[in-house]
């Protein structure tokens, strides 16, 4: 146990001075491992771990779900569901705000990044919020909350990483994303709601668009709802395997790219390289957290912890909150991807031991996750948005946040108390 | 050697990036095959699972070359240029000597599974043997490019603040 906790200690020494993470992983579990057994045993552990790790089928949905969002990103459809979004609810007073959180949601259902949603909202939607004289700190709020919707709704990249490191079905945590994912939609439009009826100024109406106009703005949004239904479809089906989905959404968001001569062929090329560059950066994480994982099953700390939780007759509740707790903090140190890998060789024991759905688990540490994102000091939804809004301060955003973040709160309390929420898909389909 | 490591990169990071569409592709094909044509592609999941290999080695090195490694900055982007580039010799160094170990390692794999050929995917019966080399030459262009950003972050430990953040930052672009 004791060599489990030196082991955290000296890798979180590691990333504090700014060693990539995966490196420091890597490092860490070695080393690690190379003292409590033999180091011709952890050398065999790089023999074996780096190449069984890659060469599997079902990774391949990382880089095809990403190309999806990409080739999605470029294929003019999140500008579309906007404009959409807009003509039907942006003559409503925060109108442009509740249109960014529903564009976000559908953006969300072709990419698993929070970030690519938000800095892609900040530029569709931002310029016509100051248009409409809208306050910066609700604007920018909602577009920061709104891409975080990015990791819950799926397909979303923490979900698969998840569901691999704790072989959980993918396409069922898929499944348990869907509901919390519209209540967060619904959750962030509230947000709006409220602060506009408390704050009359901070985002005023605009003209309502005719019925005509509004059916009109439909049409640029069919076929990626079309693919949307396929791809999860498919999944939830049993028609195509994650990969498989992930292909054909690849594919039909490059269709739809080329229709829309949206796409050029250096945009093509820099899709396949952004997918290339997000998949090895992946794996580097990866490769690194299945090495530092031998090494903590090595010390039996998570089955050391997981006895002692049982037979302290701890509240379950109690270690979910501590659990939860620990995301909160490490949210305000580390990325999402960072966080599951680190966390989950001591955590996924505990609460499989506890008796606890991981389906469910899962949703929850997509929650906390996603609480990271928008949280600072790291907060990286905000930095986008605000770096790509020079003119804001910072500070701004953040305060912008808050009331989407006491919602976000409010979502992962009622998920904790009512499990079914999360797992009412999952349990109907299957 | 900045050259050649640069120009490695490139063709890596070219062929990674076409192994994506081709794994989109057969994936597709398959699918279409199974409900169009009532025929799957035989030994695509074999075929997907090998070009996991290329997609993520041959991508290695371009990642760290545009320095997209996940790091926590909270502490990091105060550090002074010269401290900073003290951290990146550290991390590079470490992160070096475990990449060189994983090269030799998986040559070693390799060389041993060509002999016995032993090694081999499910259904069409690939040997993987080329297959770890190409995984074992993935993690030597990273060593490779990890010892330019070595070279890189001494310039700037040398040349004191002259050099620009991105420089300490640990990219090798100018």
């Amino acid at each position: 146990m004791i060599f489990a906790l030196i082991g955290f200690v000296v890798m979180l020494l590691l990333m504090l001075i700014g060693m990539p993470i995966g490196f420091a992983m890597l490092t860490t579990g070695f080393v690690g491992y190379g003292l409590l057994t033999n180091f011709t045993a952890a050398k065999g552990l790089l023999s074996l771990v780096p190449f069984d790790q890659v060469a599997v089928y079902s990774m391949s949905v990382i880089p095809l779900f990403t190309l999806m969002g990409e080739f999605g990103f470029r294929s003019g459809v999140v500008s579309d569901a906007y404009t959409a979004a807009d003509k039907w609810i942006g003559h409503h007073r925060g109108g442009l705000c509740m249109a960014t959180t529903v564009a976000c949601a559908c953006f969300a259902a072709m990419t698993g990044s929070s970030i690519a949603g938000s800095s892609i909202m900040t530029q569709v939607a931002w310029p016509e919020m100051k248009k409409r004289k809208y306050k910066a700190m609700l604007g920018l709020g909602a577009i920061a909350a709104g891409g975080t919707l990015g990791i819950m709704i799926p397909p979303s990249t923490p979900m698969i990483t998840f569901g691999i490191l704790t072989s959980t079905s993918v396409g069922k945590l898929f499944l348990a994303g869907v509901i919390p994912g519209v209540l967060l939609t619904i959750a962030f439009c509230l947000v709006t709601v409220i602060v506009t009826r408390i704050d009359k100024d901070a985002a005023p109406g605009g003209k309502k668009a005719s019925w005509k106009e509004r059916f009109s703005s439909l049409k640029g949004v069919w076929l990626m709802l079309l693919l949307i239904i396929i791809v999860m479809g498919g999944i939830w089906g049993g028609f195509f395997t994650p990969t498989e989905a992930a292909a054909i959404g690849s594919f039909g968001t490059f269709l739809i790219s080329l229709g829309r001569k949206t796409m050029s062929f250096r945009d093509f090329k820099m899709c396949l390289r952004n997918s290339m560059k997000i998949t090895a950066m992946i794996f580097l994480l990866l490769i690194g957290a299945s090495v530092f994982s031998s090494f903590i099953t090595v010390t039996k700390a998570p089955t050391i912890i997981a006895s002692w939780v049982a037979q302290s007759h701890l509240s379950s509740g109690l270690v979910i909150f501590v659990m939860c707790l620990t995301y909160l903090i490490l949210g305000c140190l580390m990325d999402t991807l960072s966080m599951i890998l680190l966390t989950l060789p001591i955590f996924a024991p505990i609460v499989t031991a506890m008796g606890y759905d991981m389906i469910w688990f899962g949703i929850l540490v997509i929650l906390m996750t996603q609480l990271g994102s928008i949280t600072p000091p790291v907060g990286i939804n905000v930095f986008v948005v605000g770096g790509m809004v020079k003119e804001v301060p910072m500070s701004e955003v953040f305060r912008g946040i808050i009331p989407f973040l006491i919602a976000l709160i409010i979502v992962t309390i009622l998920i904790v108390v009512f499990p079914h929420i999360a797992l009412y898909l999952p349990q109907i389909i299957s | 050697m900045e050259k050649i490591i640069k120009l490695l990169n490139k063709v890596s990071s070219e062929v990674a990036s076409w192994v994506v569409f081709f794994m989109m592709a057969v994936a597709v094909i398959d699918v279409v095959g199974r409900y169009v044509f009532k025929s799957s592609l035989v030994g695509s999941q074999d075929l997907t699972q090998l070009m996991m290999v290329l997609v993520v080695y041959f991508g290695l090195g371009c990642e760290a070359e545009d320095d997209g490694n996940v790091r926590i900055e909270i502490f990091y982007n105060h550090f002074s240029n010269k401290k900073k580039a003290i951290a990146n010799i550290i991390s590079y160094v470490l992160g070096l000597a475990m990449y060189l170990t994983v090269a030799y390692k998986l040559l070693s794999r390799s060389l041993s599974v060509f002999a016995r050929n032993n090694a081999k995917t499910m259904t069409l019966g690939i040997s993987l043997a080329p297959f770890l080399m190409i995984a074992a030459i993935g993690c030597f262009i990273l060593s490779l490019q990890l010892v330019a950003n070595i070279i890189e972050n001494i310039r700037v430990l040398r040349t004191k603040e002259t050099h620009t953040d991105r420089i300490a930052e640990g990219g090798t672009k100018e």
